[in-house]
């Protein structure tokens, strides 16, 4: 059964570069979303397997979304995606229960590395 | 303005464009000015609110841009939304980057999201104290151009 996936960025170029990754390796994306609003209406409704998540974005940020996710299923695998690349930030999202940082810009291989380690972890 | 600060975009500025459309890039010479004029061009704006504030621009006229846009997305990126996504991205990965480099230099950054510019005759202004300095990137396809207006807010 193929993983099930949503991709949360407020850049449609992000969201289709992304899409078109995870699809091309065995993900299926049952959503996309452009805040954090969004991000979590969904996840409640369709709970899929990964997430991956922006971190600068309007309405609600992916620090904010990060900890809601978290609190709505505490097995929730989020990736963060982002372009920040302070030290602070990627410690804050680790802990708040962040599998994995990604920076952008990111290479395929680079993503399709980490997603199949989040998969293949225990929760 | 301090060189350091200036470095901590210029130095993503030229990796993030290598990197994502595969071309050469090369720094101009760094220049300040008393106003910003970016009429005609295709610019995205990003704020920062922290030890600095103020606003990083990246501006190119629309022919640069879309070329860019073209280099990094595929040759069919033409229509304006998808170039503005693009060019969007791009400021958004150059002044995310730049976030690292500003935490080694003991400065902490939020950021807001990316902002289109696109237009005639626009001009912006920053207020009191802040610099604002030109830093020119001579590309494969043409001048892109990161403009960086911020003051350094006391401890």
């Amino acid at each position: 059964m193929a993983k099930r996936a949503m991709v949360v960025d407020d850049s449609p170029y992000i969201q289709k570069e992304l899409v078109k990754i995870l699809e091309k390796h065995g993900f299926q994306v049952v959503a996309t979303a452009s805040n954090g609003l969004e991000a979590v209406k969904k996840y409640k409704e369709l709970r899929p397997d990964l997430v991956t998540l922006d971190l600068v974005m309007p309405q609600m940020g992916g620090l904010q979304t990060l900890i809601l996710l978290r609190k709505i299923d505490p097995q929730a695998r989020v990736v963060m995606v982002s372009s920040m690349s302070s030290r602070e930030k990627i410690m804050e999202c680790a802990k708040a229960g962040a599998r994995y940082y990604i920076l952008k810009p990111f290479e395929e291989e680079k993503v399709v590395e980490v997603l199949n380690k989040v998969m293949a972890s225990s929760a | 303005m301090n060189a350091e600060y200036v470095n901590a975009f210029l130095v993503p500025a030229v990796e993030v464009l290598r990197k994502l459309a595969g071309i050469r890039v090369r720094r101009g010479r760094a220049r300040r000015v008393e106003d910003v004029h970016v009429g005609g061009n295709l610019s995205v704006l990003i704020g920062l609110q922290g030890g600095l504030s103020g606003a990083v621009v990246l501006t190119a006229s629309r022919e640069v841009a879309w070329a860019l846009a073209g280099r990094i997305a595929g040759p069919g990126t033409e229509a304006e939304r998808d170039v503005h996504a693009v060019w969007t991205e791009v400021a958004n990965m150059i002044v995310g980057n730049a976030t690292g480099f500003l935490e080694k230099l003991g400065v902490r950054e939020a950021l807001t999201p990316p902002a289109i510019l696109d237009g005639n005759g626009v001009r912006l202004e920053f207020g009191e104290g802040v610099e604002n300095v030109v830093l020119p990137l001579e590309t494969d396809v043409g001048r892109v151009e990161m403009i960086v207006s911020l003051v350094r807010e006391a401890p």
